[in-house]
């Protein structure tokens, strides 16, 4: 069953939230490569198949999580809806139109439609333009405004949505600013244009974890206010819960779970998304934290057939390392590529 | 704030404190003197020589005097107006070659960093252009045509840009990764707009480093040129002071007539050396933060 | 062992007999110079001890609030454009912050560790990680050159690291390097390791592994453990104590269950309330104003977090709080308490 009819299946049972929407971003089959060169003095050249047949759907007005650890292709995937990378080969359809055959004009609409909140904030401002110049380049180049009344009105507006005091920011520069308000810059710049779909590249994950909870509140406030649809990237379990409806989890360039986030982070039918949950800290007693020992991606191996994740999975069979598995509905609304899904045959409930 | 924010405080105060940073930096002062130096001596020269330089007085082989600093030649010119009025043409050539292969260099090296394509070509001539002697390249192509200064130039130009192109080409290449340059093509500027407003005013600081290093080799350079006969050496300049002495001062034992060159080129080439050393000393730690 | 050496050991046990802390930092102050005229004081007044070997500390604060100075400070790592104003820094008795070249080179590496935030980006790419470990060795260990090789795969192996010592640092993944780096920091069997935020730039997966590997090294060669980071959470499970730093200074202290549970701090209080955990529902963000993390800076005078404090009351405002014990084992300095 493709994603959209899982969805409407739920519809019918009564979520009416994601009923009858089509899909504002569709991608199938994602492929992108790299070759890498390995060693300074050596020349071997290794390949890096950084997003393996991905296929996914975001609907209009969901905020739809990518989870994943660094190398599981999650930054390439942004990267690629952005039209920053080419994809090897695959599809990515914004409203029908093929981002990677855009060009010109059309990539400038593209561009002001579909934004992106990076991940650093300091590596993503220019060191040398002040907030205004910032915020005010994708409206003067995206938005066609030239005037200069007219873009300090904007970028002002923008700029108390975010939560900052234009009067004190405006002329400032970014060594001048905190780390959470380069971030807010951040999300302003993206936020200028007016864009449909917000892509947000682990948007708290260079902050302090007390700065974190503020600026996807901020998110989520947005969100509300301009009904926009967002595609939260991620590694980390805790801002995916509360932030999205729906989840998927990468592993080495493929989705492996997909489907509503409580279900997923309650009852996951995939091992990978289990110990991701298990590694996830929470604030407990000392007396109720339990530490286990799992070997890495690296420690595993590479894997020539068969599940990739099967060198770390407690419940590999033979199976496992023998055939890949597909991305298939293990429950009414979530996907998982398992041979050996967890929680299925339960009643999935929540 | 932390320790990052304070680190990357430093990236920014990279126009404003380069010349603060230039000010304190003692080599950086010793060839602003020097340059100052020469600079005062050719410029009162010229209005204070009683001598032309292409006049021929009856004092022939003067060693050095009150009346002639320099001394004279063998059919009297006096070496000391020669150097100063040789210096224009010496400064002209040496200035212009460095400006040209400074402007061609950021081009090729911008425009080699950013795009992968042309990367292959441009380099592979920059390579080609490095490895090659440049000296015995220089005096084949100089003597294949007719010695003017625009040949001289042209030459200079054609052996100096190479080494510019590549530093520029670096810098671009691990500029062009930084998150800032993603955000500002999604962003919607375009690459023409990216490679002049964004990457293009981060490399002057390291062209100007070159193009100060330059003028110092151009000058050494085309003086040796013309030294060794590349170039028209009736006309005044340091070279042809050094090649009529090369003809007839160690017969002579006229020991002065090469002072004046020498003592030029030593001044010009050192002060330019250590300013450009020391923007390039200067700008480094900030290019790597 | 040489004379030295010896003597060393026997003042150590005779500083443990007698009761006494093996770490004591008393009114350590350090000021970062950035211009001439802007001074900032990175801490002010630390007062903290290490009473015995297998104490662990957690400490936590957001950037800019001391933790990595505190630190750097234990080893008399505090370089221009900082330096220690006032307070000692005393091991087992001895003063740091007096030793000469002969001496830290003993100190540091040897008794104290230090694993640093981006000490996995800081390995020569020319060298491999088992020469890395093995330099170590040499130089500060007094072994030959086959012996610390051999000596370095087998710390290799104790933090899960087979067969691989000849490799170069880039061809370790960014958590196998960071288990070098410990390997490193505990060659030479150290008996406080401090390490500043070492799984920040790592997966949670990862990081996992790297706390469990920390835990099993504290049990098994009974390491005092000052584990510094923003992230309170890893903390659970890890350490036994925690100590919340704000504005350079520490405003509370304690066991870590009783900190977390039952903060008495209003900066700890708001710390804790401000974080996203798994726990965290829907409804954190619909409560959340969301421009309310942007704090007031820390007052000049009185007590610091007076401009941000929800129970700030007139005595805040003039009198500086000092730690003090409130409780059984836990400090806090706040005027509500007094």
């Amino acid at each position: 069953m493709s994603q959209v009819q899982l969805i409407g299946k739920e519809a019918e049972g009564g979520d009416a939230f994601l009923s009858g929407r089509r899909p504002l971003l569709s991608i199938k089959d994602l492929q992108v490569t790299f070759i890498r060169q390995r060693g300074l003095f050596n020349r071997r050249k290794s390949i890096v198949r950084a997003v393996q047949g991905i296929s996914l759907e975001l609907f209009e007005s969901e905020i739809l999580s990518v989870v994943g650890e660094s190398g599981s292709g999650k930054t390439t995937l942004a990267r690629c809806i952005l039209a920053l990378n080419r994809p090897d080969s695959g599809s990515i359809k914004y409203r029908n139109n093929e981002v990677t055959a855009l060009k010109g004009g059309e990539l400038m609409n593209f561009r002001r439609d579909v934004q992106i909140v990076y991940q650093d904030p300091y590596e993503s401002l220019n060191p040398r333009q002040d907030v205004f110049t910032a915020v005010s380049i994708p409206i003067r180049q995206l938005a066609g405004e030239d005037s200069k009344e007219k873009l300090t009105e904007r970028v002002a507006k923008v700029l108390r949505e975010v939560g900052l005091d234009p009067s004190a920011v405006m002329r400032r520069l970014p060594h001048q600013l905190s780390g959470g308000e380069r971030q807010r810059v951040n999300i302003a710049k993206a936020l200028a244009p007016d864009p449909k779909l917000l892509v947000a590249d682990e948007p708290v994950t260079m902050l302090d974890a007390s700065q974190r909870l503020g600026v996807l509140s901020l998110l989520m406030e947005l969100k509300e206010k301009r009904n926009l649809t967002i595609l939260l990237i991620t590694h980390d379990l805790a801002s995916a819960r509360i932030m999205s409806d729906r989840t998927a989890i990468m592993y080495l360039g493929r989705i492996v779970e997909v489907g509503p986030t409580s279900k997923i982070l309650n009852k996951p039918h995939h091992p990978y998304t289990q110990l991701i949950l298990a590694a996830t800290p929470r604030l407990k007693r000392s007396s109720e934290v339990k530490r286990e020992y799992v070997p890495s991606v690296e420690e595993a191996g590479r894997v020539e057939r068969g599940c990739v994740f099967a060198p770390r999975c407690k419940y590999a069979t033979s199976i496992c390392r023998d055939t890949e598995p597909q991305l298939l509905a293990k429950s009414e609304s979530s996907l998982a590529a398992c041979h050996n899904p967890l929680n299925v045959n339960q009643a999935t409930s929540e | 704030m932390s320790i990052v924010e304070s680190s990357s405080k430093v990236t920014t105060r990279l126009k404003g404190s380069v010349l603060g940073a230039l000010f304190r930096s003692r080599p950086a002062k010793l060839g602003g003197l020097l340059l100052l130096a020469f600079f005062i001596i050719i410029i009162a020269g010229t209005f204070l020589t009683p001598y032309n330089p292409y006049e021929n007085t009856p004092d022939v082989n003067a060693p050095p005097s009150f009346a002639h600093p320099f001394g004279t030649d063998n059919v009297g010119h006096d070496l000391f107006s020669q150097v100063v009025f040789g210096a224009y043409s010496s400064m002209y050539v040496g200035l212009v070659s460095a400006i040209g292969s400074s402007i061609i260099g950021v081009v090729v090296g911008t425009l080699a960093g950013y795009y992968r394509r042309l990367e292959g070509i441009l380099t592979g001539t920059g390579d080609i252009i490095l490895t090659f002697p440049a000296f015995p390249l220089l005096i084949l192509l100089g003597s294949m045509y007719p010695p003017t200064d625009e040949l001289l130039i042209a030459l200079l130009i054609l052996v100096l840009w190479a080494p510019i192109a590549r530093a520029v080409r670096s810098q671009v290449l691990s500029l062009k990764e930084r998150p800032y340059v993603d955000s500002a093509r999604t962003g919607g500027m375009k690459d023409r707009q990216i490679i002049v407003q964004i990457l293009m005013p981060q490399v002057v600081s390291i062209a100007v480093a070159y193009f100060v290093l330059s003028v110092a080799a151009a000058v050494v350079l085309v003086t040796s040129l013309e030294f060794l006969g590349v170039g028209n050496p009736d006309i005044v300049s340091w070279g042809s002071i050094l090649y009529w002495a090369q003809q007839f001062a160690f017969y002579l034992g006229d020991w002065w007539w090469v002072l004046g060159p020498g003592l030029s080129i030593t001044l010009v080439a050192l002060g330019f050396a250590l300013i450009g050393f020391s923007i390039e000393e200067v700008m480094n730690p900030r290019l790597r933060v | 062992m040489t004379t030295q050496e010896e003597e060393e050991e026997e003042e150590e046990e005779k500083h443990v007999q007698e009761d006494r802390a093996i770490l004591d930092l008393s009114n350590v102050s350090v000021e970062y110079s950035s211009s001439s005229t802007e001074k900032k004081l990175a801490a002010d007044r630390i007062n903290l001890s290490i009473p015995w070997r297998g104490y662990t500390l957690g400490v936590v604060g957001e950037s800019g609030s001391g933790k990595t100075t505190l630190g750097l400070s234990i080893l008399n790592l505090i370089e221009s454009p900082g330096r220690i104003t006032s307070g000692a820094v005393r091991y087992m008795g001895r003063d740091v912050l007096a030793m000469k070249a002969g001496e830290l080179r003993n100190y540091r590496w040897k008794e104290v560790s230090m694993v640093f935030q981006s000490a996995m980006n800081s390995f020569s790419p020319v060298k491999t990680v088992g020469d890395h470990i093995a330099e170590v060795l040499v130089r500060r260990g007094d072994l030959n050159k086959s012996e610390a090789r051999e000596q370095a795969e087998k710390l290799l192996e104790k933090v899960g690291i087979f067969g691989r010592a000849d490799d170069y640092p880039h061809e370790f993944s960014g958590g196998m390097r960071q288990r070098a780096v410990i390997a490193t920091a505990l060659a030479l069997s150290p008996k406080i390791l401090i390490a500043d935020e070492p799984t920040s730039a790592l997966d949670v997966v990862v990081q996992e592994q790297i706390l469990a590997l920390l835990k099993k090294q504290v049990k098994e060669l009974d390491l005092s453990l000052i584990f510094i980071t923003h992230e309170i959470a890893i903390l659970c499970g890890l350490v036994d104590n925690i100590a919340v730093m704000y504005a350079g200074e520490i405003v509370e202290m304690g066991p870590i269950d009783d900190v977390l549970f039952e903060p008495l701090h209003p900066y700890t209080e708001m710390l804790l309330s401000s974080l996203l955990s798994l726990e965290s529902s829907r409804d954190t963000l619909s409560k959340r104003n969301a421009s309310s993390t942007i704090g007031a800076p820390p007052a000049r005078v009185g007590c610091k977090y007076a401009t941000r404090c929800k129970y700030v009351f007139d005595r805040c405002k003039n009198e500086r709080p000092v730690l003090r014990e409130y409780k059984k084992g836990r400090m806090v300095a706040c005027h509500k308490y007094n």
